[in-house]
């Protein structure tokens, strides 16, 4: 058999036209899923030798050193986002470093399929299918939400504020739902006008 | 509405799609000119005399791991896991607290604290859940992790006295001989260039093997099964097939033959339910003397009187005919085909007392007749368990 053929979920949709944001998949990202229990210094001290960072403790919240990122999904559980090349590698490592820690690492890089949304517009978009606020500051580069979107789960890290770069990340069963999700909600004539923020009625 | 990797191609080739759970899946392909029967007999023969490819992504999948994983899943499971050894695989049946099966499936030893557990795919999240919800609020002494990975692998079922000869035309890294790689055994390894997890274990009954490769390769693993399986003649098929493969042997499916008030002895399987094991979930509950007395219903097999005949699923079965309802009913079919293999109508079901009424027949009020059928033991073929042992 030859080289390995590489298929992504969404590798042969075409790419969406008229959209009031711009969409792509994202597919050359390897993750790790890591537990461990936080409060454990020998656990937090040796993901910091092998990803060169401190797992963040504050829920929604992630960390970054380099091209490896945390992001924070529960008291106990991480998803280690680094370039997909890296997984055996790094795995490894992981376990090597975790060896008779309580802990867990987990190739996950295949489990779910992102989808990055940028422009100005998508915050407007992804609250059709939110009931977060998606406008409130509390949303700033770096926060990781798990929620539910559209029906389903994902999760939803903000890269960056303004420009808007947000990668959604489904379930990679849910990748093509996700996908005509975006295409239907995303349409530049289906833009939400919001009205603003109302002031709040005096009693 | 959820997808496995090879959706596409199932499309392609005009499958028929049931839902499972959130997912679809192929149910079967029929070709030009074939109804569906045909297709699923056709599908069912070609696993029977050849070889087989299923597409079982949607199986879940759990990873369980600590130093307290081995004695989690004796708690979990009716019977023993602790003394599962590394590589190798085994059945376990799972009970709520009141000693009825909510679900089943291989788990796997991938380390001394290391587990793989396969759930049936519509349970997948629910006994994730479950997991986590007794490591949370019952067990919290124990160190263990659950992390679901259902959707980081494709897998896929190989299946049929040719399974060996495709499987070993793909090339694997690792022995696959039938003394190196015995039944419920697993592997890690290469096929080619693919990594993947291999599991000889059988859902058919016969000589079969199941390949996980992380999804994102599972397009291409499953081209490459299909063009080393056609020289011996490879079909794909779907549930359907796959259902009455399994009931021909017998095998149970959680929520056909149980509806949340079946126990394992309900449905003959005393066998994996340990009695050594100080406790587990449910283990209690079994004692209760209304799960423990004679005429509760039991899991049969049944053989119409008319061999083409095909009860409908959930027929009941009346203790005398009557002119006219009401009638007195004493259990109902879970399960029900025609068998191409056996050339004959097949079907399980749940009857009061039913291990005592071995070939006794039954009537089964119809509207507008009456189908007779004989009680028989629920496995219809290969009793033995010979071909899987090749």
């Amino acid at each position: 058999m030859s080289e390995a053929q590489f298929e992504s979920a969404l590798q042969s949709r075409e790419g969406p036209a008229d959209l009031s944001v711009e969409i792509r998949e994202i597919t050359g990202r390897g993750m790790i899923d890591l537990r461990g229990l936080a409060g454990e210094r020998k656990f937090m001290a040796a993901v910091k030798e092998v990803l060169g960072l401190d797992l963040p403790k504050a829920p929604r919240t992630s960390a970054a050193w380099g091209d490896i990122q945390a992001l924070w999904l529960s008291t106990d559980q991480w998803l280690i986002l680094f370039p997909r090349a890296k997984t055996g590698e790094l795995l490894s490592a992981l376990r090597k470093a975790l060896a008779g820690i309580h802990s867990f690492a987990v190739d996950v890089s295949d489990m779910r399929s992102i989808i990055r949304v940028e422009g100005d517009d998508a915050r407007m978009v992804l609250l059709k299918g939110s009931t977060l606020d998606l406008l409130s500051p509390e949303y700033a580069a770096g926060t990781v939400r798990r929620l539910r979107f559209a029906e389903i789960a994902a999760l939803l890290h903000i890269v960056s504020a303004g420009p808007d770069v947000i990668d959604v990340y489904v379930f990679r069963s849910y990748a093509d739902y996700a996908w005509d999700w975006f295409l239907a909600n995303g349409r530049a004539v289906a833009a939400l006008r919001p009205f603003g923020r109302q002031a709040t009625p005096t009693v | 509405m959820r997808r496995t990797a090879i959706f596409r191609w199932h499309k392609a080739q005009n499958a028929v799609f049931e839902p499972v759970g959130q997912w679809r899946r192929a149910y079967t392909y029929p070709r030009a000119g074939e109804d569906k029967h045909a297709a699923i007999n056709r599908e069912i023969l070609a696993v029977r005399r050849k070889v087989g490819l299923l597409d079982a992504s949607t199986l879940g999948k759990i990873e369980i791991k600590g130093p307290d994983a081995a004695e989690f899943l004796d708690r979990i499971y009716t019977n023993m896991f602790s003394s599962l050894k590394v590589g190798r695989c085994r059945y376990g049946l799972m009970m709520n607290e009141l000693g009825f099966l909510i679900d089943d499936g291989v788990t796997v030893r991938l380390g001394d604290d290391h587990f793989l557990m396969h759930t049936t795919s519509g349970g997948a999240d629910r006994i994730a859940a479950w997991l986590e919800e007794w490591l949370q609020t019952e067990w919290t002494q124990y160190k263990v992790f659950v992390t679901p990975v259902t959707e980081q692998w494709a897998q896929f079922a190989i299946a049929g006295p040719k399974a060996r000869e495709v499987l070993s035309k793909l090339a694997p890294d690792f022995d696959i001989s039938a003394e190196g790689f015995p039944h419920m055994a697993m592997k890690e390894g290469r096929l080619g260039t693919y990594p993947v997890r291999l599991y000889r274990i059988s859902f058919s009954g016969e000589l079969s093997y199941e390949v996980a490769t992380p999804a994102n390769f599972g397009r291409s693993v499953w081209d490459q099964i299909l063009a080393a399986g056609a020289e011996f003649g490879i079909e794909a098929y779907g549930t359907e097939a796959l259902h009455v493969l399994r009931a021909e042997k017998g095998y149970i499916v959680v929520g056909d033959e149980t509806d949340g008030t079946v126990t394992p002895f309900d449905v003959g399987l005393d066998g994996l339910v340990s009695k050594k094991k100080a406790d587990f979930i449910g283990k209690r509950s079994l004692e209760q003397s209304f799960l423990k007395s004679a005429g509760r219903k039991q899991l049969v097999g049944l053989l119409t009187d008319d061999p083409k005949e095909v009860l409908p699923d959930g027929a009941y079965a009346v203790r005398t005919i009557k002119d006219k309802p009401p009638m007195e009913m004493i259990g109902q079919v879970t399960s029900t085909y025609y068998s191409p293999t056996l050339d004959r109508s097949i079907a399980m079901a749940l009857i009061e007392d039913g291990r005592n009424r071995m070939g006794e027949t039954l009537s089964f009020p119809l509207e507008g007749k009456v189908v007779r059928a004989r009680i028989t033991d629920p496995v219809f073929y290969d009793k033995e368990g010979s071909r899987q042992n090749v």
